[in-house]
């Protein structure tokens, strides 16, 4: 099933494997059912395989205690914000000493979340296409349909097309 | 043959005689006679993806937002029955608007019609009120938040408004209490009256007959009758595929409406902690929206509010004027018209973002030119010079 075909940027098949690596540890999936991922993008390396969601590995009071709060569910996030905030997120951390995780974001001042591409960040290893990727499977997250909407929306207004064609022809007879 | 057993047991053939067969309009009948064929079309499709939603939807607090995604992601097709469910809602306040704004075009509302428009206002209004509770019920950021805006106007009524409120929310602030009663109300109480409204309607409709776009009464024996079956049945269907092209196009490609039939911040779970910067109601709400903000006292907002919904009830007795239709009537009315959809339009786009000065200055100028529309109208009607009408006069039935 060609979900990655859709998005002209980013693929969520690698983003899902980024997220899985990166991501899955803090911020839950919980709408999420591994099965559905499995069919739409293939195996994707998780500790998850048999989960009906997909819970962060992180205990909600380990995250009040260390991060300062819990990290949301990311299920709906692309929905929510948007795919282009998303990607100005994951940009958008800068160093700051004065913080506890030695980075501060431009558009969330304090922010709770660790720069967790940093590593990639420092070895060359993050591009945009990347962030691109990761944007692209929360998108796919959020709206799992909206593949299988197009093809099938195209084929039906093409079809009520051709009926208001035979239509206008009926009426103009 | 089944037909006949049926037929000799049931009025079938005359039922569909009065409501179908024997019944005959005026032969200039334009596009905005379609909309009543549509918006009923419209009804039997949210009930239809309405059930198949309730089949799935949890009306509890803690597992609402989750059932809705369950039906989303899991449910076979829920997504198209979800998303023509949303949009569909967004439609239906569009047709019934134009459907609203035809009767004023033509003075439909007129003398004998007057119960037909009241009906039809009652009806406006229980859709009104289907629509919020509907929006309540994915219990996301907006359902919950506008809930509670929009019950609090309850608390507004002075003297029994408190006791409404809390019989209303059934809880002391909106809760999974309110949900669950909000679901009861928009899957059964109001379907219901719904339903009975639109027959009556439809009833009264055809003991009076459909007015026309000339607003001219026709007598009897006039040549102008055209068979209502088959050419506006069909005429009807017509304008029913039209719009399902347009309807679906949206379905398919545009479910949310680029957030105007689903707010993005709707797609967040419900939490009474966290009060969002901007809430405001759906789109078809926002003109009432819009002047409910711009008056401080609470009080004064829900008279203001009320009257203005109110005073398209009284429609029938404030246009005063000789002639039915907007192609006869004078120059004042014809400009009281647009100015007061020129409004309600701008008063819409009012009601969302930041109140700014300008904004506050220009929705109480909005405010203004809608009640002028009404009050002035058994003035402007009376005063203003309408056209001649054709060899068909207008006579009192």
């Amino acid at each position: 099933m060609s979900v990655g075909t859709l998005h002209a940027t980013g693929s969520p098949t690698q983003g899902a494997v980024v997220f899985m690596q990166y991501c899955a540890g803090c911020h839950s999936l919980k709408e999420v059912r591994y099965p559905q991922l499995l069919r739409d993008l293939g195996p994707i390396q998780t500790f998850y395989r048999n989960a009906n969601d997909l819970r962060a590995a992180l205990p909600a009071e380990s995250a009040r205690r260390w991060l300062g709060r819990v990290p949301p569910d990311l299920s709906t996030i692309a929905d929510v914000k948007g795919p282009a905030a998303l990607s100005r997120y994951l940009n958008g951390f800068y160093p700051d000493p004065s913080r506890p995780f030695g980075v501060n974001h431009f558009d969330v001042p304090n922010v709770c979340m660790p720069d967790v591409l940093a590593q990639m960040r420092a070895n060359d290893r993050l591009t945009q296409e990347t962030i691109a990727d990761v944007v692209a499977f929360l998108r796919y997250v959020a709206d799992p349909s909206e593949v299988i909407r197009y093809r099938i929306g195209a084929v039906v207004i093409g079809f009520l097309a051709v009926v208001l064609i035979c239509i206008g022809l009926a009426w103009s007879v | 043959m089944i037909f006949e057993w049926l037929n000799a047991r049931f009025p079938l053939k005359k039922t569909w005689d009065k409501y179908v067969g024997h019944v005959r309009v005026a032969n200039n009948l334009n596009a905005w006679y379609c909309l009543g064929a549509i918006a009923l079309f419209l009804l039997l499709s949210q009930c239809f993806t309405g059930l198949w939603l309730a089949f799935f939807y949890t009306p509890t607090a803690q597992l609402a937002f989750h059932s809705v995604e369950t039906i989303m992601r899991d449910v076979s097709w829920g997504w198209l029955l979800r998303d023509m469910h949303v949009v569909g809602a967004s439609c239906f306040f569009m047709v019934l608007y134009l459907h609203l704004f035809r009767g004023l075009l033509y003075g439909s509302y007129q003398k004998p019609r007057e119960l037909v428009w009241l009906l039809g206002m009652g009806l406006f209004s229980l859709m009104m009120a289907e629509a919020i509770l509907g929006y309540v019920l994915p219990w996301g950021q907006v359902s919950y938040w506008g809930a509670q805006v929009m019950t609090a106007l309850v608390g507004a009524i002075p003297v029994v408004g408190q006791h409404l409120l809390l019989c209303l929310r059934g809880d002391y602030s909106v809760s999974g209490v309110t949900l669950h009663r909000f679901f009861a109300l928009h899957v059964i109480a109001i379907p219901a009256l719904i339903g009975l409204g639109v027959y009556l309607h439809i009833v009264a409709l055809h003991h009076v007959g459909s007015n026309n776009p000339d607003g001219l009464t026709l007598s009897a024996t006039s040549k102008r009758w055209k068979a209502f079956y088959p050419y506006y049945v069909l005429k009807d269907l017509t304008a029913i595929v039209i719009f399902l092209f347009f309807f679906l196009s949206l379905v398919f490609f545009l479910p949310q409406g680029g957030g105007l039939f689903l707010d993005p911040l709707n797609h967040e779970p419900a939490n009474p902690l966290i009060t969002p910067a901007d809430i405001h109601p759906a789109w078809y709400v926002m003109p009432f929206y819009a002047m409910l903000r711009v008056i401080p006292d609470q009080g004064m907002g829900l008279v203001v509010v009320s009257s203005a919904w109110l005073l398209l009830f009284f429609l029938p007795w404030l246009d005063q004027s000789p002639v039915r239709s907007m192609r006869y009537k004078g120059v004042y009315s014809r400009s009281a018209l647009a100015l007061w959809t020129l409004s309600v339009c701008l008063l819409g786009y009012l009601g969302e973002g930041p109140l700014t000065p300008l904004r506050m200055a220009l929705t109480r100028g909005c405010i203004l030119s809608y009640f002028a529309y009404f009050l002035l109208m058994p003035l402007y009607t009376r005063w203003e010079r309408c056209k001649p009408l054709p060899y068909e006069n207008l006579s009192d039935e």
